[in-house]
């Protein structure tokens, strides 16, 4: 505790014993004197404050977490009580690593899927961030970073569902947090991607998991839904784009406007962009097919490159003489 | 300051690793083919057969180069019922193979064979399902169209008569056109 180098407590004998306790690393006995010290005269001291600050920071736990307030409160005290500034620099990196605990928490919540309570531990932050170090703090980009990462947690968290009211709900949710991204910064290529690519997969999930016997009795909805999805498809398309002017050689943007091309029956744009996916993949799905001789569907897919976006004859001949071969021995 | 520049570059690590671009989730969906799939199981439930197409197994039939829609039938719909009757998906390589099926689903490679089937057909109870424009003209019975972006069907109930086909009314009042 350097900031009681060289103070004589002999006229703070209170937190002297606590100061004692805590260099034993006796934690009940160091709570123990401090909270005698702060209803003593030795209140009026920083130093005082400082100390039962650190004693708190020490004792929080998971079952104590109002601990971590108390030593937020007793550094506040401490600042207020340091008039000339002797110990600012001390006292606001010690408030800083204690309201820094709120952030790590979300980072920690989010690690455990607590989707909630990691947004409110992350507001928790901000607010106290702002209350007690500094009032005009520009948090935009940890913003951005902080709610795409959270975002993208409801999106994961959405694929271990296949279909329903929750996965629904999932995905609201981290449209909803990547919309507010975008809103703090529009060219916020991840953002854009993952919205476009959540509205694609809802249009495509409505079209190839919808149930067919719910439209026997009930074609209407099977009018409705399709309906649904176009408009899914063309939902996703600002954002895909957006992000394709952000980073033109992006392969999964690629991806994502031929699907919702192809969803949206636009033959033009789905065989422009097709062409451009091929065009770059072609060379990996090469070296695939030589790692996976026997992946027909890989097979397929390139006859399909070789008779129709990069037409060549000798290539299309090739691989069909060994596709040809694999479905013979099937 | 170096140990709060350190947590705050660890915390953006962490952050990181969980903003993820998700593009495993970008792989093309065959949207279309499930989509066609959907509607030749819904004519199936819609549309009356004569009594003797009544008994044994439902045949639906995929005559061209959709693998698409013939994989999708096969996964979503091979045996599963219409009425009483188990769903069974085939696919023609040839006319030869095509005997009568319930349904026969010609794809728009296999379009200039239209009329031949419809003649070599013309004495069954089969809906012919086609999916290029004129092809009601040349004696389909439902023709695949798009309204717009959204695949839809036009239906020709002259057509539906002349194979003893009975089209229930909510399907023709789906149907983007309908001619008699």
């Amino acid at each position: 505790m350097a900031f009681l180098a060289g103070t004589n407590l002999f006229a703070q004998p209170i937190t002297a014993k606590a100061y004692e306790c805590y260099q034993a690393q006796d934690w009940p006995c160091a709570k123990k004197w401090i909270d005698s010290a702060i209803i003593s005269d030795e209140r009026n001291n920083t130093q005082t404050w400082q100390l039962r600050g650190v004693i708190y920071r020490r004792l929080e736990t998971a079952e104590t977490k109002d601990f971590r307030n108390i030593a937020i409160e007793s550094l506040v005290q401490a600042r207020n009580l340091d008039t000339d500034n002797q110990f600012k620099d001390k006292i606001d990196e010690l408030l800083y690593n204690t309201i820094i605990r709120y952030y790590n928490d979300a980072v920690t919540y989010l690690e455990g899927s607590e989707l909630l309570e990691s947004e409110q531990s992350y507001h928790v932050y901000k607010e106290k961030y702002r209350k007690y170090l500094q009032s005009g703090n520009d948090f935009t980009q940890t913003d951005v970073d902080y709610f795409n990462a959270l975002a993208s947690r409801y999106m994961g968290e959405s694929e271990l569902l296949e279909s329903g009211s929750k996965k629904d709900e999932l995905l609201e949710k981290a449209i909803a947090l990547f919309a507010h991204v975008i809103d703090l910064d529009s060219t916020n290529w991840q953002a854009n991607f993952n919205s476009g690519i959540i509205y694609y997969n809802r249009g495509a999930d409505l079209a190839m998991h919808a149930d067919p016997l719910l439209f026997a009795e009930n074609i209407e909805e099977l009018d409705k839904l399709l309906n649904r999805s176009v408009e899914l498809f063309r939902e996703a398309l600002p954002y895909l784009h957006t992000a394709e002017r952000l980073d033109p050689n992006s392969i999964p943007v690629m991806e994502g406007l031929t699907g919702c091309y192809y969803g949206l029956n636009d033959n033009a744009h789905y065989e422009q962009y097709q062409k451009l996916l091929d065009e770059h993949q072609i060379d990996d799905h090469l070296r695939k097919q030589l790692e996976k001789p026997n992946d027909i569907e890989l097979l397929r897919n390139i006859l399909r490159i070789y008779s129709s976006t990069i037409p060549n004859e000798e290539q299309y001949l090739k691989y069909k003489a060994i596709y040809d071969k694999l479905n013979s021995n099937e | 300051m170096g140990k709060k520049v350190h947590i705050t570059v660890l915390i953006a690590f962490v952050l990181c690793s969980f903003s993820t671009d998700h593009s495993s989730l970008t792989q093309i969906k065959d949207t279309r083919s499930s989509v066609k799939a959907l509607y030749l199981y819904t004519f199936a439930t819609l549309i009356d057969w004569p009594q003797d197409y009544r008994k044994g197994d439902f045949v639906i039939g995929v005559f061209g180069a959709q693998e698409g829609v013939l994989m999708e039938l096969q996964k979503k719909y091979q045996g599963k019922s219409i009425g009483s009757q188990g769903i069974q998906i085939k696919k023609f390589t040839s006319t030869s193979e095509i005997n009568n099926p319930h349904i026969l689903y010609v794809t728009e490679d296999r379009s200039s064979q239209i009329a031949s089937l419809s003649t070599k057909l013309k004495a069954s109870s089969t809906l012919l399902v086609s999916e290029k424009e004129g092809d009601l003209d040349k004696g389909s019975v439902i023709n695949f169209i798009l309204d717009g972006s959204k695949q839809s069907y036009e239906i020709d109930k002259g057509n539906a008569k002349k194979h003893k086909l009975i089209i229930a009314d909510k399907l023709s009042a789906l149907a983007m056109r309908v001619t008699e």
